[in-house]
């Protein structure tokens, strides 16, 4: 290996999010030191990963298998579809294990500046789906995030779902105090939102 | 070089993992952006569109991609997440603002009007006197541009009265007799835009939006930026009347 090419893994390392130039050196140093134990099992890894990982083309997300594990699950409940904004936020969903239905993934937000209109977040798809879902859909979960873009698209999304009719339960996770929030540490918006959705407290 | 000012967020854009590059609507010096730099101690959530505060701004020069704080003092998001079509009007407003405006140039009557729309206008619960505030301000975004709309009297007959049309040449305005024989290819004049105390139906406020709409197509989106006009009109026909009725 070239020295060119040891500074060409630096660079590339380091543009990993969480990784900067510096960190980046640390982790080459630490998988060159043991590369049996450490660099040829990542490089296989990589490979296997890259070769086999595709983007199940149902719900968008990412798995070896194209329908992925949750689309091909007959464990799941498949009345229920849960519309995120990205992979990362179906796998937090995930992992809390709150949620047993399917997915759908729309790749970002519609946002006019980026050129990111209803296509490009596979809009016309979801509809689709949600048309012709078999069982037929009782619920649509729009589990997109607290922001304005966020936001701006459920609404977008529940307009166009009424406008083609579909008669299906629309919803959204509620907004509010995260578990162990203090009030004192809150943000005005954040107290607003959690006293417009409160519950009825069951003693 | 660095100043002090006030105003309202536009625009956020992720930049690395947890900074932010942000379009600033200002008083003093207009549209601005700038980075603002998160930390695990200090995230950014609260720098969502519409936000609005105090604003520092730091760079070596005034062309540089300047770092900003941000004294959050006005935050109308909870209210607006419960109403779509006011959430979608400042979206669409702010992204609007974003795409037009030029970086660093002060507009100050407008961003008092922005400042109103955001304050007195958005907590309204007759959509319809918000649309019509939301129209205004578009027109007047197209005035303040160079690009205004003379609709004060009838370009054929001089009068004042009976405005009726909007030459979508010209942008002059037409009365409904002058208009008559050529009322396919003009665009609708609402009473609002021209009498101060006409009451408006949700098919005024349409017609108002046609009418913006038609301009700031001509004048500000070229074939490539069609995606954001057709957003917008998305957007914007999204405000159906049951929508309107509902929330009024």
């Amino acid at each position: 290996m070239s020295l060119s090419s040891l500074e060409e893994l630096i660079r590339i390392l380091s543009k990993l999010p969480g990784l900067g130039p510096r960190s980046a050196r640390r982790a080459v140093l630490y998988l060159l030191k043991d590369k049996h134990r450490n660099f040829f099992p990542l490089l296989e890894n990589l490979n296997q990963v890259a070769s086999t990982i595709k983007t199940c083309g149902i719900c968008g997300n990412i798995d070896i298998t194209d329908p992925c594990n949750i689309c091909s699950s007959t464990s799941r409940d498949n009345t229920i579809l849960c519309v995120v904004e990205d992979v990362a936020d179906l796998w937090a969903l995930e992992r809390s294990g709150s949620y047993r239905g399917l997915y759908h993934v729309l790749g970002g937000t519609l946002s006019a500046l980026d050129a990111r209109g209803p296509e490009e977040i596979r809009l016309p798809y979801l509809l689709d789906r949600c048309q012709k879902a078999n069982p037929p859909l009782d619920e649509i979960i729009l589990a997109l995030n607290a922001t304005v873009d966020g936001q701006t698209t459920a609404h977008y999304i529940a307009s166009s779902l009424q406008k083609r009719e579909i008669d299906i339960k629309i919803s959204r996770p509620s907004i509010g105090l995260p578990l162990g929030g203090e009030y004192d540490y809150m943000d005005d918006g954040t107290i607003m939102s959690a006293f417009q959705a409160r519950q009825k407290f069951n003693a | 070089m660095e100043w002090e000012d006030k105003g309202y967020i536009l625009a956020q854009k992720t930049f690395s993992e947890r900074s932010l590059i942000l379009d600033v609507f200002t008083e003093k010096h207009g549209r601005i952006r700038g980075l603002v730099k998160g930390s695990k101690q200090k995230p950014l959530h609260s720098m969502q569109i519409g936000v609005g505060g105090s604003i520092y701004w730091k760079a070596r020069l005034e062309t540089h991609l300047g770092n900003l704080t941000i004294e959050p003092q006005i935050n109308l998001l909870p209210f607006l997440f419960l109403h779509p079509s006011k959430l979608v009007l400042l979206k669409s407003l702010t992204t609007m603002l974003t795409f037009i405006l030029p970086e660093n140039h002060a507009y100050v009557s407008l961003f008092y009007d922005f400042e109103n729309f955001l304050k007195d206008s958005l907590p309204k619960t007759n959509m319809i006197l918000l649309g019509e505030d939301y129209v205004h301000l578009e027109k007047k975004l197209l005035d303040t541009l160079g690009f205004g709309l003379d609709i004060n009297r009838c370009a054929l007959t001089g009068r004042q009265e009976n405005l009726a049309y909007v030459s979508p040449k010209t942008g002059r305005a037409a009365t409904l007799e002058a208009g008559a024989p050529y009322k396919d290819n003009l665009l609708k004049l609402p009473d609002f835009l021209t009498k101060k105390e006409a009451s408006s139906t949700f098919e005024d406020v349409r017609n108002g939006l046609t009418l913006t709409s038609y301009f700031l197509e001509k004048h500000f989106f070229s074939e490539k930026q069609k995606i954001f006009i057709h957003l917008r009109k998305s957007i914007i026909q999204s405000l159906n009347l049951e929508i309107l009725l509902h929330l009024s």
